[in-house]
This record gives C-alpha cells, structure tokens and sequence, in this order.
C-alpha cells in the first residue's frame, strides 16, 4: 500500500553500493555548494547531474516525478514572490507599483526557487539509494547517539503512514458531509481542523503503541547495542572521498576566486 | 509434583493515570488471579475494554512501568517481579506480538526488523544472523527477508511480528488479539504459525482473542476475564459448553458448540462437540440408518 | 416498471490509484431497502467499490448512480445527504471535545438549524445508549464506545443509504449483537444497508443479499442461502460458508440443506429429516 512512498529503492548501482557515509558527504558538499550559488544555469545543471544520477541508479520515472509533485509549488511560490517583489539592478521590463520585472531578477527568482528543487533532490538521492538500517548506522560510526539515528528512521518510516491516514481521516470526514473547497481561505483552513484534530489524537495513539512496542524488544537493555549489518568502506569510497573534496575545492576556489554562480545570468 | 507454574498472577489490580486532570480513571483490573504452566496455551477471552490488553502489557512490565498508574498485587514471571524488573531487561524472557500490526513493524526491512531486539542485547553479529534466519524459518518469512514490511499482507506482517518477538528466543509468548486486524486467509496464515509454535518449540503462550473458533483448536485452557477479574476457567471444551455463562461474560462460543448445546434441547442430543469433523462424525453415528 | 435502484453501478473500472486495489468492470444494481453484505478478502476490491458509492471514489471508466445521480455530477459532501459511510477505525473520524458535539457534526454539516441538530444528537444518544458519555471526549473512550460513537455519528445524519466498513471487527459478542440490532432496526425503518465485513456468521445471519468480490470483479451475488452454496466462487475468493451452514452441507448425503445459515434453521432441517425418517 505504501508502496508510493517507500522511500528506499532497492539496486545495485554504484550508488547503492557506496558506503552511506560518503553519501552524506556529497549531500553535505553539494548542498553547501548550491546555497552560495543563484546562477540558473548552474542550478540547471545541477539538476541535470542528479537527475543523471537517480536515473543511473535506476530509479523509477514515477519517484522523479513524484519529487517534482512535492516541491514545484514550493518552487513557484519562491520564483514568482521573488521575482516581484524583489528590487532589479536593471532597467525593468515592467513597473507598476512595488513591482520591477526584468530578466535579471526573473531568472534570479527561478533560480532560487530551482535551488529548493535541487537540495530536495539531492537529499532524496542519498535516501533512495540507502537502506534505512545503513543510513542508521552510518550516522551511528561518525560519533551521532543510535537513539538520534533511530528517530531519524522511524521519521522516515512512518511519514508515509501519517500520509496514508490523513488522506483516510479527510476522507471520513467529507463523508460526514464536511466541505473543503467551498468558502474564503478562513472557512477552509476551519474545514481542516476536524481532519488535524483526528490526526493529531491518531498519532499520539500510534506513537505510544510503538514506544510500547520498542521497550518490548529490549531496547536500552544495554549501554551498547551490535548491529547485524556493517558498513564497508572500500577502496572505491576512499576514492569517491577525494573525488567529491576535490570538486568541492575547486568549486568554492571558482567561487570565491572568480564570482562564479553570483550572478542569476551571466557565468 | 508438577512444576511451579512459570507466570504467577496475585491479586494484580491496575488503575491508568487520569487521563483528563481531575478525573480519577475506572480500575480497569480489580483483582486478577492467574497461575500458567511451562508450555501451557491459555486463551484470555472478555468483553471489549475489559483490561485484556492491560493484563498483557503488565506481564511484560510495561503496565506499570511505562503506563504510571496505580498498582496492586503481584505479577511474577520467571522470578521476576514485573513491577520492577526493567522492561527491556524482561523483554529477554517475554515476547509480544500486538494488535496492529503497524505500530510494532517499525525498520524499513523484514531482515532488520527482526534484529532489532537481539541488536539490542549487544549479540554477536553471527549469533543475531542465526536468529533471524531462525526466526524467520519458523514463521515461513524467509523468502521476504529483503522486501519492506509496508509491502507486506497484514498476514505477512503479523508472522513478521511473531519473528521478531521469537528472535529475543523468549520462554513465553504474549499475543494481544495478533488476528483482529486480518482477513480470513491472513488469520489462517498466523494461526498455522501459532499451532506450529506450540506444536514444535513448547512455547509458553497467552493468546488473547475474540476468535472462538480458533481459541477451540489451540488452547489447552480458557480464560474469561470480565470486570477486571478471571470469572472462570477451565479447557476450552468445558467451557465453551456453559453457554450462559459464555453469554453472561459477553463473548463467544464457537457457532458449533452452540449447536451442540441447541441440538440437546430440540433433539436430546447428548453428545457435544465444537470442531467440524467431530460434529460430523457425532452427528452420522447418531442418526445414520444401520445399514 | 420496477422502483429505481437506491445504486446502480454500470460496467465500473477503477485503475486510477495504484495504492488502491483496481476495480475490473462491476455492474450491481443495490434496491432501496436492501441489506447488502460484501465479502472477499482485503485486497480484492470491496472497499474500493464501497467508496464509489458516496463519491469517495469516482470511476475511471462506466459509471455508478445513487437515486438517479451520477456520482461524478456531486461531491462527497452533497452526497453525504444520502448516503453516510463509517470507516473501519473509529479513530479516523473523531476529534470532538465532547460526544454530543462528535454526533452533531455530521447533521450541522448538512445545514440543520440548532433545533433539528439537537433533536437528531438527542436521539442518536438514546439509540446507542451513549447517554452517560454525552459530555465526555470521545477520544477518551475505550474501543467498543469509540466505534458506537462512530456508528452513531453518521446515524445521525439519517442517511437513506448506510455503509458499514467492518462494524464489529475488534468488538466482544454482545456489543457486536447490540450494534446489529440497531442496524437490523433501521433496516426495518426503510434505510439500505451496505455491510462489509469478513464475518461470515455475521453477514449470514444479517444480510439478504451478498456479493463475493474477488481481484476487482463481482465472484458470485444472491441470497446468502444461495451464495454459501457456491464452492467454487468461495473457494477462488479463500471464503469459506459459517461452520453451521458447512456441517449442514457435510451431512448432505443424508438429506440435511445445504441452505442453512443459523443453529435455529439447523434445528428445523433436522427436524424435519427426522420425521420424514421412519
């Protein structure tokens, strides 16, 4: 059922294979790189690259598209507020009011809206290609407590179910004949607070249960714990390391260095 | 002289915190007396909101451990006394398997789910690995080890479930209800795994359940809780027989023994029977013409 | 000329969610007044079918009609006047500070004045003795008054049609008893019942008509009489008849029906073969 919304993809690609702590690493950099950049064409290209990468790893299309789904609201709201309301250098095509419209500032507003897209989506590379129990455990070997990891799984574990029941609690209560789309925007959000409220009381409900069901299988018997699975850092991540350092170097030298990325347009 | 029974329940009355202030909650157990034997099957039957669920977590600690409350009398498993023995540090000895099956499958696979616990006693990694093939083995999961448990049956899930409790290698088996949540087929599937843990692994289990049908299979004896208190016991094939009695705690027998009982009074049956091929085979011998 | 259908469902294809069992062409026809069971295993369609009932769900191909509307033409909230839907989990529905106020959601929702409002919240109170819990949080509440709460929340809205998803799962057999009575009662009033439940005693002592859904498609429809008789239907569905109506067709061979469906008219069969017996 949740099917949609498993997040980790099972594979054999290199992606999958990479110890999960070099992942993370590339989430670090990649991510720290695109937030000191607003240059559309280099987020595009970043897109373009992580792109590659899930579909590399075999990913399905519907996955892809499905991070789109999430994040392109996100992604207008910013471009377009940011492109209004946001004073341009530059001779504007259009003024009226607080608004200046003009290349420059459109493509910086959907740049940094694009940006959203792409942090999600490197985030979501490192999460469909590790399985939660690496994801876990890597976190655990670079020094984080197992009970922060452990949080962080279940986290993932149960959004979908949170997704899944709230669709059923909305959908229960429009069969009590509540209206969600009729009505200025005050009416509506009223509309959804017998659907937050239930929610709300559900997942108190499941979150005790899991506690009970956590405690019930011994966890914190023991200062320390095993692990079944263990990680493997292999020579190909020790080379992945100095791969992704080295293009984190030379990008933030560019950066710094030359002004790459500052400008929305021009490279 | 028989062996000392491996639960012992004294007396145990329980009260939850209040869970509106000022509000002082119902007792929910007013009283529980309860001895099971080593490798015994003992059915808990009651009306809904009877403390079924309380009497179970309280013989794995968590009732009172984790819940507060106010509690009364005894519960010793194994020696130990559950009021004060670390839940986790119980967990060695008693499984649970509960209700729903998705509040207690937690991991993102079958394979880790099952390793959690004994992770959690700092096993050896090959030690745990032979658990959970173990585990899984018995419950017939092996093949799924791989697969996401939200990709799972709701059957699937429950013998998942039972693995993962079975992992910890506990002397006693709780399940709360492990069939409520499941079809007809899933229900089967978790009750050949449950025949087969007290066929083959002389399990010690408490199975509470709504299903008279099965609890007639599987249990050596039948508990009736009702108001916080056993109000009687005794094999399932006596007791589901005192239909009033059945009747007047507010659950049920299986259809058969009823018909059993009805056929006594509308035929003058004497003879009882609850499983279908003893009602059959009662029912030809009686009034089959001699050939 | 026959009455118009309560439901008519026609050539129905349902493939729209791939988290939702699909639907593979259904055509069933629901009479006003009818006491309809829906059994099959989970993942075989019955919920997916019950939820185009009130618009939940609407059909990616044919089409379903309550009293003449097609459901595409309304939204849930419109059909919620004719058609009352409670959910499996009660805990999917309430949210309310007080019992009174859960069971007075839905008839506000239809536009009722304080008066009505008051006078259906009374009544629904009295019907599922929640007297006493009136003015406590449902939420509160143990399983067996959470699910009556459920039951009588939607009751109060006095849907001409009511849909049951799995009403006594997780219920003791007297409350599940008191549950059916009063579903039976508004049966008796006129409403039209849809049950779904995996409670083969249950629909057999309750339902005049059942459906057996199996992979999307309709299996086998009738009386339950009949229904229970038809092994391979049942066996494709993994449904097996209530044990007094499987002993009955065991002892075929010595006359007993294999249309028995309760202890009562096991009793009677026997009976009656006995007599005919020199």
């Amino acid at each position: 059922m949740s099917l949609m919304y498993d997040l980790y993809q099972p594979g054999r690609s290199p992606l999958h294979r990479a110890d999960p702590r070099v992942k993370l690493l590339g989430v670090v950099c990649a991510s720290a790189a695109l937030l000191t950049i607003q240059n559309l064409w280099l987020i595009l290209l970043a897109l373009a690259g992580v792109h590659g990468l899930l579909l590399g790893a075999g990913v399905r299309r519907e996955r892809i598209l499905w991070i789109w789904r999430v994040t392109l609201p996100t992604v207008l709201l910013i471009a377009i507020l940011w492109a209004l309301l946001n004073p341009t250098p530059e001779e504007p095509w259009l003024a009226w009011w607080l608004i200046r419209l003009s290349a420059y500032n459109l493509a910086q507003g959907l740049a940094i809206g694009l940006r959203i897209a792409a942090l999600a989506f490197v985030v979501f590379c490192w999460l469909f290609t590790t399985e939660q129990s690496d994801l876990v455990l890597g976190l655990v070997s670079l020094g984080l407590p197992y009970t922060w990891g452990l949080v962080l799984a279940m986290a993932l574990r149960y959004l979908p179910t949170l997704g899944s029941a709230f669709r059923t609690i909305s959908e229960a209560q429009q069969a009590r004949a509540l209206d969600l789309t009729r009505g200025g925007p005050v009416r509506r959000a009223k509309a959804y607070i017998p659907i937050t409220v239930a929610m709300l009381i559900a997942s108190l409900r499941t979150t005790q249960h899991v506690s009970y069901a956590l405690e019930s299988r011994a966890l914190g018997a023991l200062p320390h714990r095993t692990y079944l699975r263990q990680l493997h850092f292999r020579p190909r991540d020790w080379a992945y390391t100095i791969g992704i350092l080295l293009a984190t170097g030379v990008f933030f030298w560019a950066r710094l260095a030359l002004g790459l990325g500052t400008h929305p347009l021009a490279l | 002289m028989t062996e000392a029974p491996i639960i012992t329940v004294r007396g145990l009355r329980y009260r939850y915190p209040p869970t509106l202030p000022g509000r002082e909650a119902e007792p929910v157990l007013r009283g529980v007396d309860l001895d099971v034997a080593r490798g015994e099957f003992v059915a808990l039957m009651g009306p809904t909101g009877v403390g079924k669920t309380t009497l179970c977590l309280a013989l794995n600690g968590i009732v009172p451990q984790s819940t507060g409350g106010v509690i009364g009398g005894s519960v010793t498993v194994l020696g130990h006394d559950t009021r004060h023995t670390p839940v986790p540090q119980l967990a060695r000895d008693v499984g649970i398997v509960y209700q729903d099956p998705e509040s207690q499958l937690f991991s993102a696979t079958v394979e880790a789910e099952v390793a959690f616990g004994p992770e959690n006693l700092a096993l050896p990694r090959a030690e745990i690995a032979e658990r959970v093939a173990w585990a899984l083995n018995v419950v017939g999961m092996a093949a799924s080890r791989g697969r996401s448990p939200a990709q799972l049956s709701g059957g699937q899930k429950q013998r998942v479930a039972i693995a993962a409790a079975l992992a910890m290698l506990p002397q006693i088996l709780i399940l709360d209800e492990p069939t409520a949540a499941l079809d007809p087929l899933g229900r089967l599937e978790v009750f050949r795994v449950i025949e087969q843990l007290r066929n083959d692994q002389d399990m010690t289990i408490v199975m509470v359940s709504q299903d008279p049908e099965h609890v007639a299979i599987f249990a050596d004896r039948l508990a009736l809780l009702a108001e916080g208190r056993i109000v009687a016991e005794g094999p399932p094939a006596e007791l589901f027989y005192a239909l009033d009695q059945i009747a007047a705690v507010g659950v049920a027998a299986p259809q058969l023994a009823e018909l059993s009982v009805a056929l006594e009074r509308c035929h003058g049956l004497q003879r009882r029977f609850m499983l279908l091929d003893e009602a059959e085979a009662t029912l030809r011998t009686q009034w089959e013409p001699e050939p | 000329m026959t009455a118009q259908p309560a439901i008519a469902v026609r050539d129905l294809i349902y493939r729209y969610d791939p988290e939702l069992p699909a639907l593979e062409g259904v055509d069933l026809e629901i009479e006003n007044n009818a006491y309809l069971g829906v059994i099959g295993q989970n993942g075989s369609g019955k919920t997916t079918l019950v939820k185009h009932f009130n618009g939940l769900l609407k059909p990616t191909e044919g089409r379903v009609q309550v009293f003449g509307m097609d459901t595409r033409q309304a939204s849930v909230g419109q059909m919620a006047h004719s058609v009352g839907y409670v959910f499996q989990n009660p805990d999917h529905q309430i949210f309310c500070a007080t019992t009174r106020e859960e069971i007075a959601f839905g008839p506000r929702n239809l536009g009722m004045n304080d008066a009505e409002v008051q006078e259906r919240v009374e009544d629904a109170l009295d019907a599922f003795e929640l007297g006493p819990y009136a003015d406590v949080p449902p939420a509160v509440l143990g399983y067996g008054l959470r699910r009556k709460v459920s039951i009588a929340a939607v009751y109060a809205m006095r849907p001409q049609i009511l849909i049951l998803d799995e009403p006594t799962a997780g219920l003791d057999r007297r409350s599940a008893d008191e549950l059916m009575r009063r579903v039976d009662a508004m049966h008796a009033e006129g409403h039209t019942i849809v049950l779904v439940s995996h409670d083969m005693q249950l629909v057999a002592t309750h339902c005049r008509e059942i459906v057996v859904m199996d992979e999307g498609r309709i299996l086998a429809q009738g009386p339950p009489e009949a229904v229970f008789q038809e092994h391979e239907a049942l066996a494709r569905a993994s449904l097996a008849p209530p044990p007094v109506t499987a002993l009955a067709q065991r002892l075929g061979d010595l006359g007993m029906p294999g249309d028995v469906l309760t202890i009562e008219a096991f009793c009677r069969a026997l009976g009656r073969l006995r007599e005919a017996r020199p």
